[in-house]
């Protein structure tokens, strides 16, 4: 065989001996890269505020505009359970009738431009469709009641209604959240009096006081509140 | 059994590919989440008012809840049409005029005052105004809460369930007979008003 025989030969080959090595690398850390940067990506985007409706900038579009916490709580330092009057004897805080708004808007603003689908839903007797904010899945039986019993505030959930124009969420409500609580309650315990204060801030000695509200409301033990049957059934 | 390599490596192969395949199915569906259930105040397509609460049947009566005596009706003996009880059909101690406090400063402050003097944050700043608002003080101020302090305590629980007209028959205070469910606790609250108004606190 000649030499040039043999370098035809050579030219021949498209790839040579050294690319094995990139077909190689492509195979044992290029695949598992991609598919570690995928589910990086999956991962951050199932829990990401955007798609978790976290945070003002993902509050939902009310009818009317909504309703303005800020102003009616923050403002008026009106209670709770004025209008969520479900919250301390049902499973659901309950969105008020209309009737609840036009007890105080028969007489206050009633000319107001703003307030016009209020007396519409009022005088025709249709009930204004708000949207759900904290909707949590159907196998979750969250009950209102036990925990403001218990001792868990609005708030702890809920965050500040008063500064809140528009309710958005301030919590992504995961699982794991859920159980954040249910594994050590005293976190998040407030003594009954400030159960509806939508600004209490935990003291500086919160575990040790959440200790003593624990025996007091007589919570049931971690193996007990993180028992499946608790939240599903 | 003896295996051959080929044949170990096929049923691995398979058990990732069955592994893959379940994750795949198991994360796609969310009917378990949504599930075909009335939540409270859901909307739904079935109904015409697109709600899935409905009403009561008019007439409907709880099963705790019969009109038939004082604590129910505020009215001697049961009787709609009968004289105001004069006395709180409840027995009265210190966990019920608390009870009525928490009750009047939920319900009943933002118009009548924290205090009972009827300037409550909401009406308050209206009384001055066009639109004249005067929800009476509960304690002796003027001509009308000198009158409500003689009013028999059957008439505020009568005043607390059905609301209050005008002489055109406006309601100038709407029932809270749906928001303060409990009989009791409109009896509390009562007991408590009539506590301020024998301590009346300080006129500013």
């Amino acid at each position: 065989m000649s030499i040039q025989s043999v370098e035809r030969y050579q030219m021949a080959q498209v790839f040579n001996r050294r690319t094995n090595k990139i077909v190689r690398l492509s195979i044992f850390v290029g695949i598992p890269l991609v598919l570690a940067l995928l589910s990086t990506a999956w991962w951050y985007y199932t829990r990401s505020d955007w798609i978790r409706d976290v945070g003002p900038a993902n509050a939902k579009v009310q009818p009317g505009g909504g309703y303005s916490h800020q102003l009616h709580v923050g403002g008026l330092k009106l209670d709770c359970r004025y209008c969520h009057t479900g919250v301390e004897i049902s499973s659901s805080a309950n969105i008020p009738p209309i009737e609840t708004c036009m007890g105080c808007h028969s007489q206050v603003l009633t000319k107001s431009a703003k307030l016009e689908f209020i007396r519409n839903s009022y005088a025709k007797d249709v009930a204004v469709q708000w949207n759900k904010v904290h909707d949590v899945p159907k196998f979750v039986y969250f009950n209102h009641s036990i925990h403001v019993a218990k001792g868990v505030g609005c708030s702890t959930c809920h965050g500040n209604l008063a500064t809140m124009p528009v309710v958005y969420k301030t919590q992504a409500l995961f699982m794991s959240w859920c159980l954040n609580c249910h594994r050590n309650p005293e976190q998040f315990l407030r003594p009954k009096s400030e159960i509806f204060n939508p600004a209490w801030q935990p003291p500086a000695d919160q575990i040790a006081q959440g200790l003593i509200l624990k025996q007091q409301y007589n919570i049931r033990s971690k193996l007990q509140l993180t028992n499946c049957s608790i939240c599903h059934r | 059994m003896q295996l051959s390599m080929t044949s170990l490596r096929r049923i691995v192969a398979r058990v990732i590919m069955l592994g893959l395949f379940g994750l795949a199915i198991s994360a796609c569906h969310l009917d378990m989440y949504d599930q075909p259930k009335y939540t409270p105040l859901a909307a739904s397509d079935f109904f015409k008012d697109g709600a899935s609460a409905r009403r009561l049947v008019d007439g409907t009566v709880s099963r705790t809840g019969l009109k038939i005596d004082e604590r129910t009706t505020g009215h001697v003996g049961g009787d709609p049409a009968g004289e105001y009880v004069t006395t709180n059909p409840i027995s009265i101690n210190e966990g019920v005029l608390a009870r009525g406090q928490e009750r009047y400063k939920i319900y009943c402050s933002m118009c009548h005052g924290v205090n009972g003097d009827g300037k409550g944050i909401v009406a308050g700043p209206y009384s001055q105004g066009p639109l004249k608002l005067k929800p009476p003080a509960l304690f002796y101020v003027n001509q009308l809460s000198a009158e409500l302090q003689k009013a028999p305590d059957g008439y505020y629980f009568n005043i607390i369930s059905h609301g209050k007209q005008n002489a055109q028959g406006d309601y100038t205070m709407f029932q809270y007979a749906s928001r303060i469910q409990n009989v009791d606790d409109r009896w509390a609250i009562i007991a408590y008003i009539r506590e301020m108004q024998k301590n009346p606190p300080a006129q500013k």
